[in-house]
């Protein structure tokens, strides 16, 4: 049985603009979007494959009027989800039953900048490479660098606890938020920081994929930028051999910034898309970034590599030291995505993590798996971390290939827990990957992750439907949104 | 004891469980805390993916040992708030968090901790976390537990980040004085800290700004970590010991 004061909010007009109208009250006309291709536009973040529109969206300036908005939610019963750039992978933006979407596309300042300290305030709407940009100047960054970074924003990368390229040495999100601002989900304004002693609230919060309630502000730690960094790109003939060398160069201690893996199947998008052309021989690249303050020690991290390289067969080493050169070095990871999306009207990247030895053996499981569905596959991905992304390209038109992609998915997911890993390292749970929940967890498991979140969330109306699996209310209402894009 | 089945069993079945290991002043030690030492031991070390899956009754000398025969180690290196003894167990350092000098280069047990096995209140026994270095799987518990006191459940196995022995620093573990506190120092006040302190600056790490030292702390500092001061009262902490530990049996 459905929550009767959610079913109030499931597509019923009078509901709507009274709901509307109410939201119109608190924040002003100007900040209340309602009209039906307004709506439509916000049924779904970067994972399309879902899809349920909320009945307003709301555009706050402010954590205050974020409070009254959560405060009008509560009081009304009305379920409500936050949003950023929509840039999410696995539905975190997903209004899964409706209700009130909160956007933060107008908490957009920077409140302050403290680089003696290392440390940067800002609003949750500020797009995660405009922090970079702004302290640029003082030889400081902010570590994370998720893919989306030029749009993606802090308050997003906090929700997901994204990572990013450079993560690998640096550490992801959480590692990088002093503080934060965190509107709860009775509408009062807390705030949490590191601590020494207690309980780490903080750490909990970051990942918690906007569930736990809205955060609007965080302090944020910024890592001074390294004075040298070295740069490879070596292309190898087969795959084993690259994937052996990411073995190696972990196996030796060293630690790159960046560690990165490009296969065949994104060689030939890069070349189809661009026109971009590697050793004619190579079936894999491997993108590895070493940085640090002593000249001296890059050097000997990096001649590390190279004899990893060596050992296993580098077709072709490039080197870049300056800025001009690198950034060309990078063209095949960056573009890498895009390319791919002109391979086929549809694709799907999926996300899992492995313990990175077991690399080699992953990508030949990946390889088996898309050739028995009869599916192309491209990897590009952040092997310094075991963490996966293999693309499947497909004709969206026929149902055979969706369901075989799926299917394909799951399998390699199932794969990931068995050799100890995750079925996801930086996309999230959302609604994507809930029903997985239960194959890597058991129900206890499962049921004190719940108590985790009720520390905070006891209810169902912030961000619903997301990350825990069997939720109240939730299985009716995902017939409605499950697949609706095909 | 001699199984985590069994252990879950007493408490569930009890309503007073004292886990503190003895012997040491920073971990609370008590002569009533639970004997884990029949338990069954676990240990895998997994050196290309450095990561090891270990049981917390161990001793952090014990597992440093044996990591060592395999390349590896768990960067902590010992210093004025390390005064333990030999067999003070890797649960001890978890449930305070301990914090050590060379944080600023190696990060900390919020760093390394990537999965755990906990003994909840109620006598189940729950699995968070898992052993690739990356995941964003479910809501964090092992994040939850560390720094707990013990106080949410019994974390009896937990996944670590290892570092390669090439990295390994030599400290020295020293009995610290009565009053050690180890607080965070804002890169702007390092000096005027160094000033203020004096001789009561006992450990210093620039690259992460902790001091560590006695008496009174300086002003401004973002957190302060007290020997053997209890949780903070606040509302969430009541609220998240409520929820995991309803009749408040854990320590």
């Amino acid at each position: 049985m459905a929550d009767p004061a959610l079913v109030v909010w499931m597509g019923q007009t009078e509901g709507v603009s009274s709901l509307a109208a109410d939201l119109a009250r608190i924040l002003g006309e100007n900040a209340v979007l309602h009209e039906d291709a307004a709506l439509r536009a916000y049924d779904c973040d970067a994972y399309t494959v879902d899809r349920s529109k909320p009945q307003a969206v709301v555009l706050p300036s402010s954590t205050e009027e974020v409070a009254k908005i959560v405060r009008y939610c509560v009081g009304a019963g009305v379920p409500y989800t936050v949003r950023g750039a929509g840039t999410g992978l696995s539905g975190g933006a997903l209004a899964a039953l409706g209700g009130v979407t909160l956007s933060t596309k107008r908490l957009n300042k920077i409140l302050s900048v403290d680089p003696e300290n290392r440390r940067l305030t800002a609003e949750a709407g500020v797009a995660n490479k405009r922090i970079s940009d702004v302290v640029r100047p003082y030889g400081l960054h902010f570590a994370p660098d998720p893919s989306s970074q030029t749009v993606s924003t802090l308050g997003g990368n906090i929700a997901e606890n994204s990572g990013g390229p450079h993560t690998l040495k640096m550490g992801v999100t959480v590692q990088h938020i002093h503080a934060l601002k965190m509107v709860t989900v009775d509408g009062e304004i807390e705030e949490f920081a590191l601590r020494g002693d207690g309980l780490d609230f903080l750490g909990v919060i970051v990942g918690s994929e906007g569930t736990m309630g809205v955060v609007t502000e965080a302090t944020v730690r910024l890592t001074p930028s390294p004075k040298h960094v070295i740069t490879a790109l070596a292309s190898f003939a087969n795959v084993r051999d690259a994937t052996e060398s990411v073995a190696a160069i972990i196996a030796s201690g060293t630690l790159p910034a960046a560690l990165e893996m490009m296969d065949k199947g994104v060689l030939g998008a890069l070349k189809a898309a661009f026109g971009l052309e590697y050793h004619p021989a190579a079936a894999a690249l491997l993108l590895v970034e070493c940085d640090g303050d002593d000249a001296q020690a890059v050097e000997a991290e990096m001649q590390a590599v190279r004899q990893a390289f060596g050992r296993h067969a580098a077709l072709e080493v490039q080197i870049a030291e300056d800025d001009a050169a690198r950034a060309k070095l990078w063209v095949a990871r960056k573009k890498g995505v895009g390319a791919m999306g002109r391979l086929a009207p549809s694709i799907v990247t999926h996300d899992g993590v492995i313990p990175r030895s077991e690399l080699p053996e992953m990508l030949e499981f990946i390889y088996a798996e898309a050739s028995a569905a009869g599916l192309g596959v491209a990897n590009l991905f952040h092997a310094g971390d075991g963490n996966l992304h293999p693309c499947f390209y497909f004709d969206d038109r026929d149902p055979g290939q969706v369901e075989r992609v799926i299917e394909t998915g799951e399998r390699i997911m199932r794969r990931c827990l068995e050799l100890g890993g995750s079925v996801t390292g930086e996309h999230g749970i959302g609604v994507e990957k809930i029903d997985l929940m239960s194959e890597m967890f058991s129900p206890a498991d499962l049921a004190v992750q719940g108590l985790v979140k009720s520390i905070f969330n006891p209810g169902d109306l912030c961000n619903p439907c997301k990350v825990l699996p069997n939720q109240k209310s939730c299985a009716e209402h995902r017939k409605r949104w499950r697949g609706v894009a095909w | 004891m001699k199984s985590i089945a069994e252990l879950a069993e007493r408490v569930r079945l009890t309503d007073r469980v004292q886990t503190h290991p003895m012997g040491s002043r920073f971990l609370e030690g008590s002569p009533e805390a639970w004997d884990f030492s029949a338990l069954p031991t676990v240990l895998i070390a997994y050196p290309a993916d450095q990561v090891v899956t270990v049981s917390t009754h161990l001793s952090l000398d014990e597992i440093q040992s044996e990591l060592n025969r395999t390349g590896q180690w768990i960067p902590f290196v010992p210093g004025v708030a390390t005064g333990l003894p030999d067999h003070a167990s890797l649960r001890g350092f978890l449930d305070t968090r301990l914090p050590h000098p060379a944080v600023g280069t190696f990060g900390s047990w919020r760093d390394w901790v990537l999965g755990a096995t906990v003994v909840l209140a109620s006598g189940e026994v729950v699995k968070s976390g898992c052993r690739a270095v990356k995941s964003v799987a479910g809501f964090d518990l092992h994040k939850l537990v560390l720094g707990a006191r013990g106080k949410l459940g019994i974390i009896t196995e937990v996944h670590l980040r290892t570092w390669p022995l090439a990295s390994r620093v030599e400290g020295e573990s020293r009995t610290a004085p009565h009053g050690l506190w180890v607080a965070q120092c804002p890169f702007s006040r390092v000096d005027a800290w160094r000033e203020a302190l004096g001789d009561r600056c006992l450990e210093h790490d620039a690259l992460s700004g902790q001091f560590w030292g006695t008496g009174e702390v300086p002003a401004g500092a973002d957190w302060v970590w007290h020997e053997g001061q209890p949780l903070p009262e606040d509302r969430w902490t009541r609220r998240a010991l409520e929820l995991f530990d309803p009749t408040g049996k854990l320590n």
